[in-house]
């Protein structure tokens, strides 16, 4: 099949053109000979690679110096989009995407707990917020905390990524901007929330 | 021609029978005595009866019979419970002693075990063979529902019945949280994917149940570790039927109507009774609640069902031409569903050739698989809708803007139930689904090493399936949101590949009293999937173009294994069998690649002891004890330990230096996910009474996954999502 079979066939044809070629003898030995390059030329087909164009190895990110900017777009979008649409979906998983992206969330609970806003929409979490009675399990909390950690997660991987890269050092200074912005909002909502830096 | 030439001679006999009974024909007086085969004694009530007539009797006590028979008598047929039927050409004589043999049920079955068979009476492992004899009969379009309520630990739910959908296997339960809990299936050999290829709603509707001969369940682990990788929620091993050497041509046609109708609705308020409610508690709904209501009296559940006709055609001409067995069908299914607007229409192709070569010593077994099929899917939302609709509106109020359909959203509530009628006849959602697949099978003895043999098994599974799900423009925004009308499109194709090869030793040692079988094996797999949507709206003057989903995918994983197996028979009464398997996934890296599956087995033949051997009541007494561990890989994604980016689809892209840019996100990934382990534990007895005439088993069993294939919450910080699939463990 895809495994390598024409080296096989070379090695045999070889063997049977050798002068000392007993056809009956050594039919045995082909067989084995035969079976074990077919297998150890397969175990090789285990080390596979993503096919798809839209999916970039990590190891992959230098061969275009596009992908750095566009890395770096992630994080900008990040606080207002909520994924990669049809190809890798949301980035995290909530009952429904674009209901909990970090702005709305971030939005809901700092306006509709005030006397600035109400929201007359009867949507889970909504009436909490409005009434002050919200609990730890309001989904915009876990939402906005969710997603501003990993916001956060998505500068330290950036950060570290373009920590030596002397032609990236304004989109390094931008993640470390967008990460400190992130756990501005974190520390005013949530008090102490997990510092991490890489 | 065949069949016809046959019904003609039995329609002739027939005739001529008639006639002798009418005409009153000279008889002639016979006498004879029936007895059993093996101990010589006369068995009394045994019926004789000259074939094709009524004329007949049954022995006395002692076994004899005397009675009279038309002279031109041609058969006699004689039974008796528990012993073989016979038939007798009468000729000239009139005096009969007949001997019949004992009829054994069950023990000469041979059940197939992975890469090969073992009689019913030495398998080691939970196994249930169920041919063709025994499978469901009626309407039935879909292989899994031949087996329903036929095999214990077996539960096939069917997914809704629409036209053509699949159902859903278990064997013993599920044994993963996250990944698949279908069992393996092979078919002829080829292990298949479980996964539909888009537009097929059933994996095994490929597969004619007509053309199916047998289907064996393994159950336990002892069983199903030889196909380590993928067994861990039980193999089902299913044969199609061939042709046989030497057999004469047979054709064979089945011509199947059925009719399906719905037998009741789900209670709902009438028009007339809404009014009465409204009009009685105005204080509770308000006084205008009344004047919402509309005159109508609509029921849309009858609106949206019918009742559906089935059709279901094969034709299938087997036998032999000079050394070649040959098998070749074709099948044709045109199932309408009871759900308006929902049919299937599946044309099935098999051929199987079963020739031998070199003085029978090289078996080939070669088979093709092919089918089409044309499923219209309509929109079974509508039944929802037709439960909470208004019955006071009617199905149509003329309005141009909603095609002629009442609509909410015509009458300011853009969120209301959508019209069922219009919701289910009105969209065009189809899809053509072809898959092929093909396997050559060689069994070659070795010729210089007695009793080794080599087999080559490479196989090609193709499916393709594209279609669309459609929606005017007159639809209401609550079924194509946030687009003006819809149009979708979608295409996909599966490619698996498989090759396995395995040596097989069998020898009898009798200075020893033992047997030994032995297989050690290799097996190579590669399943690759893609597939691509476009979801649009309609474009006109006033709706510019706008696209909410552009989306391809192209994916691809291995399996690579080496598999051994070892069993033991000492004196026919004690059976041990050993198996080692070790799977390489490519979906797991590094050292995680590989998992190693072993299993062992051991059954003790009990009715063979000398102490039960001359008990006649016990024809079967069998007890197995069964261990082993199988892994679990199937988690729907290929490259879950990969660290990589994704770019957004449109609709997800981010502005940049006043460009609009996909984004690349890093994935969550786990560098560590590994194997799912499910250890089995398994005791069971087979036993049979009275000639199996009362036979049955009993299992006890127990299993545990370990590692745990799981999407869990992980702490925020600690990867590039707030879940991730990773191994859990305990």
């Amino acid at each position: 099949m895809m495994c390598r079979w024409n080296l096989g066939l070379t090695s045999l044809t070889t063997i049977i053109k050798s002068p000392n070629f007993c056809w009956y003898k050594n039919k045995i030995l082909i067989a084995i000979f035969l079976s074990a390059l077919m297998v150890t030329s397969c175990v090789n087909d285990l080390d596979v690679k993503p096919m798809d164009p839209d999916t970039i190895l990590a190891g992959n990110l230098n061969d275009d110096p596009a992908y750095m900017k566009q890395v770096l777009g992630k994080i900008y979008a990040s606080f207002i989009i909520p994924g990669q649409g049809a190809n890798g979906g949301a980035d995290i998983s909530a009952s429904d995407e674009n209901f909990f992206t970090t702005m709305r969330a971030l939005w809901n609970l700092q306006e509709i707990t005030t006397d600035e806003a109400i929201c007359a929409w009867g949507d889970i979490g909504i009436a909490d917020l409005n009434t002050q009675t919200w609990s730890p399990s309001n989904p915009f909390l876990t939402a906005v905390y969710q997603r501003l950690g990993l916001s956060i997660t998505y500068a330290n991987d950036f950060i570290r990524l373009t920590a030596d890269n002397p032609d990236l050092v304004q989109f390094n200074a931008e993640a470390r901007f967008l990460r400190a912005l992130a756990y501005y909002w974190y520390i005013d909502l949530f008090g102490n929330p997990p510092f991490t830096t890489e | 021609m065949r069949i016809i030439r046959k019904n003609l001679k039995i329609l002739l006999f027939l005739i001529a029978a008639l006639s002798t009974s009418v005409g009153y024909a000279q008889v002639k007086t016979i006498t004879g005595k029936v007895t059993d085969a093996k101990t010589g004694e006369p068995l009394p009530g045994a019926t004789i009866v000259v074939k094709g007539t009524t004329i007949g009797t049954t022995t006395n006590f002692d076994g004899d019979f005397n009675m009279n028979i038309p002279n031109d008598a041609q058969t006699l047929a004689i039974a008796f419970i528990g012993m073989k039927n016979m038939e007798i050409e009468v000729g000239s004589q009139t005096i009969f002693n007949i001997a019949l043999q004992e009829e054994t049920f069950g023990l000469d079955e041979v059940v197939v075990i992975g890469y090969g068979q073992v009689k019913k009476g030495d398998a080691t492992g939970s196994v249930t063979a169920i041919s063709s004899d025994d499978f469901n009969k009626g309407a039935i379009t879909s292989a899994q529902d031949l087996l329903v309520g036929k095999a214990s630990g077996v539960v096939i739910t069917t997914a809704g019945g629409a036209p053509g959908s699949g159902s859903t296997i278990r064997i013993r339960g599920g044994s993963s949280l996250n990944a698949s809990n279908d069992p393996l299936i092979i078919i002829d050999g080829v292990p298949i994917d479980n996964n539909n290829v888009s537009g097929s709603s059933n994996f095994l509707s490929f597969v004619n149940p007509n053309d199916i001969e047998s289907m064996n369940i393994l159950k336990d682990a002892s069983a199903t570790a030889i196909y380590g990788s993928r067994a861990s929620n039980g193999v089902i091993i299913i044969n199609t039927k061939k042709g046989k050497a030497g057999a004469p041509m047979t054709i064979n046609v089945d011509i199947n109507s059925s009719i399906a109708t719905p037998i009741e609705y789900m209670d709902v308020y009438s028009g007339d009774e809404m009014r009465k409610i409204a009009l009685d508690k105005k204080g509770l709904y308000g006084p205008d609640s009344y004047n919402q209501l509309w005159i109508e009296n609509t029921n849309w559940q009858k609106q949206i069902f019918r009742t559906a006709g089935t059709q279901d055609n094969n034709l299938s001409i087997s036998g032999s031409v000079k050394d070649l067995p040959y098998r070749v069908s074709v099948g044709y299914t045109n199932q309408k569903g009871i759900l308006k607007n929902t049919d299937m229409e599946r044309l099935t192709g098999t051929l199987s050739l079963n020739p031998t070569f070199l003085d029978g010593s090289l078996k080939v077994n070669a088979n093709a698989k092919g089918m089409l099929t044309d499923n219209n899917f309509g929109d079974s939302g509508a039944i929802g809708s037709a439960i909470s609709m208004d019955p006071t509106k009617p199905i149509y109020d003329g309005n141009p803007n909603s095609g002629g359909y009442f609509q909410w959203s015509n009458y300011g509530a853009n969120l209301g139930t959508p019209n069922p009628v219009e919701q289910l006849m009105e969209v065009d959602n189809k899809s053509n689904v072809k898959r092929f697949i093909g396997n050559i099978q060689l069994d070659y003895e070795i010729p210089f090493i007695p009793d080794l043999r080599a087999n080559l098994n490479v196989a090609s599974d193709y499916s393709k399936g594209e279609g669309y799900n459609n929606r005017p423009t007159t639809s209401p925004s609550v079924l194509t949101s946030p687009l003006w009308g819809k149009l979708s499109n979608f295409d996909a194709k599966n490619t698996n590949d498989l090759l396995d090869f395995y040596f097989n030793y069998t020898k009898d040692l009798e200075g020893i009293k033992s047997r030994i079988d032995a297989t050690a094996g290799y097996s190579w797999q590669h399943f690759k999937r893609e597939g691509s949507t476009l979801t649009r709206g309609v474009v006109d003057a006033n709706h510019p173009a706008q696209v909410t989903e552009n989306s391809s995918f192209i994916t691809e994983n291995y399996l690579i294994s080496f598999f051994g197996r070892l069993n033991y028979t000492l004196a026919n009464k004690y059976l041990l069998t050993a198996t080692v398997r070790q799977d390489g996934s490519s979906r797991f890296i590094g050292d995680n690649k590989w998992g190693i599956f072993p299993s062992a087995a051991f059954a003790w033949k009990i009715k063979e002891e000398s102490f039960l051997k001359d008990v006649k009541a016990v024809t079967e007494l069998k007890l197995r004890l069964g261990w082993g561990i199988t892994g679990q890989q199937d988690i729907g994604k290929d490259y879950p330990a990969q660290a990589a980016y994704i770019l957004s689809s449109p609709g997800s892209f981010y502005l940049v230096d006043g460009q609009f840019l996909p984004t690349l996100r890093p994935s969550a990934y786990d560098p560590y996910i590994k194997w799912e382990e499910t250890t089995t534990q398994n005791i069971g007895l087979d036993f049979g009474f009275v000639n199996n005439r009362i036979s049955g088993s009993i299992d006890v069993y127990k299993r545990v996954t370990d590692d745990l294939l799981n999407t869990v919450t992980i702490p925020t910080g600690s990867n590039f999502s707030n879940t991730l699939l990773t191994t859990w463990a305990a």
